[in-house]
């Protein structure tokens, strides 16, 4: 029992190297500011007042206690502000925000401003928001308490700064990440095996010929549903054995891969750039072992 | 004595958290409780990502729904527009909006929303009827029988401009 506890303590605090933390906070800004910045000339079409769907629309149907534009412009204190100047303020106080994080200039409190405007922004263009957003917004939240500004900063960068000591705080908030992302595959591979399309086939063909996703013709799959049936059955395994897998050695490079793979499929099969691109980026982060040519020579990220 | 109390503290935050990001994951929502823990854990999750659910695709895949909007100006003339973007970030966006309009109580809220978009584009609009149709995929056997994609109407709401932009349901 003791060996069991022991284990379980060194798995979730053993001390780690913020570096791991440092690329996160890099590439979790970069991403948003690619993100927001591809949806600026659309900026009030998709929050707008009188936008894809109407503040008032948007805050009938979000719950009450979610932040929005509708009911922050209701404030006493932003009355007085146009409806479009309201959201280019907070547009561009954002982009302040991720500026600051990717520097790493008060890293955390950074992240935080840059969670809250994206909730913001999430909530009120909720009924466009796909599962992107949900990702984005986990990303910015584990941001706000990692130890994102202890490496990579630009004080580190230019030598004013040393980096930072391996702490347990570091390894348990990598170890959450970790979890969280088996929790998500575990849970959507197992649903998809509950539907009869995905042991058809049928799910992977229906996804690539929708006219929403399509990107090509893939009609030549009906003559070959073993191809769909192929795809949909690797879909499974890789997304239920996700769980386990990543965590054995000798697995965990296939898997990676393979989940990388996936992403790339949905990135050019289905047209939903940004969401590969961050499920690519969390999947690299939490389990690339990114760090292996920075600074310590060998992955410590996984314990083995 | 103090960091052990944090350090504790800190680590049932996280067991709490990740618990939560499990429980529902398993659309607890549906099947759980309905007490006041249950919605204030529901709120905590949706600012932490916990009460989020991950069924991509599963456990099927959804027929589609999209909208035609046919525009008329006061003249009589009529025009046929999609709603697009400057990306395809927003064709998804657009896609992820316009699948709601398969729930009924979301057909006028959301017709009128999208009325309202398409007036502001369109100045001198007096009239336009928002199309709501549905994609019928066949399944890859269906399709090698030769069946076809088809595109039904699912309904459509016309909507008149009476002052400024607030339409009016005809």
């Amino acid at each position: 029992m003791n060996l069991r506890s022991s284990k379980l303590k060194t798995f979730f605090t053993q001390p780690l190297s913020p570096d791991i933390w440092g690329v996160y906070r890099i590439a979790i800004a970069l991403f948003c500011l690619l993100e927001y910045g591809l949806l600026f000339p659309d900026l009030i079409f998709l929050f707008g007042k009188d936008g894809m769907v109407i503040w008032n629309v948007n805050d009938y149907l979000v719950s009450t206690y979610l932040p929005t534009f509708g009911k922050l412009a209701g404030l006493p204190i932003f009355r007085d502000i146009a409806p479009d100047t309201f959201l280019y303020g907070f547009y561009f106080l954002f982009i302040a925000a991720l500026l600051g994080m990717l520097a790493g200039w008060k890293a955390n409190l950074m992240a935080f401003f840059a969670w809250v405007f994206h909730m913001l922004f999430f909530h009120t263009g909720r009924l466009g928001a796909y599962g992107l957003e949900s990702f984005v917004s986990i990303s910015l939240f584990y941001a706000t308490f990692a130890p994102i500004g202890q490496a990579f900063t630009v004080r580190h960068l230019s030598g004013r700064a040393n980096p930072g000591q391996a702490s347990e705080w570091s390894r348990l908030s990598l170890r959450v990440l970790q979890l969280h992302l088996c929790i998500v595959y575990l849970a959507s591979g197992v649903e998809k095996a509950m539907g009869h399309e995905w042991w058809t086939g049928d799910a992977i063909w229906y996804s690539l010929m929708e006219e929403q996703f399509r990107q090509f013709d893939f009609t030549w799959m009906a003559e070959m549903p073993w191809v769909a049936q192929g795809i949909c059955w690797v879909t499974l395994l890789v997304e239920t054995g996700y769980a386990l897998f990543i965590w054995i050695p000798a697995t965990r490079k296939i898997w990676l891969l393979a989940m990388i793979g996936l992403h790339i499929g949905i990135i050019f099969g289905m047209g939903l750039h940004l969401f590969g691109m961050v499920m690519i980026l969390l999947n690299l982060l939490a389990f690339g072992g990114v760090l292996r040519p920075l600074r310590s020579g060998k992955d410590d990220s996984m314990l083995e | 004595m103090k960091k052990l109390i944090t350090n504790r503290f800190l680590y049932a935050v996280v067991a709490i958290h990740l618990f939560l990001t499990a429980l529902y994951a398993t659309h607890f929502v549906e099947w759980g409780p309905s007490n006041m823990l249950a919605k204030t854990s529901f709120a905590w999750g949706e600012f932490t990502g916990s009460s989020n659910i991950y069924s991509f695709f599963a456990p099927y895949v959804g027929e589609q729904t999209n909208v035609i909007y046919t525009v008329v100006d006061s003249s009589g003339s009529q025009q046929v527009y999609r709603l697009t973007g400057h990306s395809r970030e927003i064709l998804n966006r657009l896609n992820t909006a316009y699948n709601f309009l398969s729930l009924s109580e979301t057909h006028d809220v959301l017709c009128q929303s999208f009325a309202i978009q398409v007036f502001s584009r369109f100045p001198s609009a007096s009239i336009v009827r928002v199309h709501i149709i549905k994609q019928t995929m066949p399944s890859m056997e269906q399709q090698k029988a030769g069946g076809q994609i088809r595109w039904q109407t699912m309904f459509y709401k016309d909507y008149s401009r009476t002052s400024g932009h607030e339409p009016t349901k005809q």
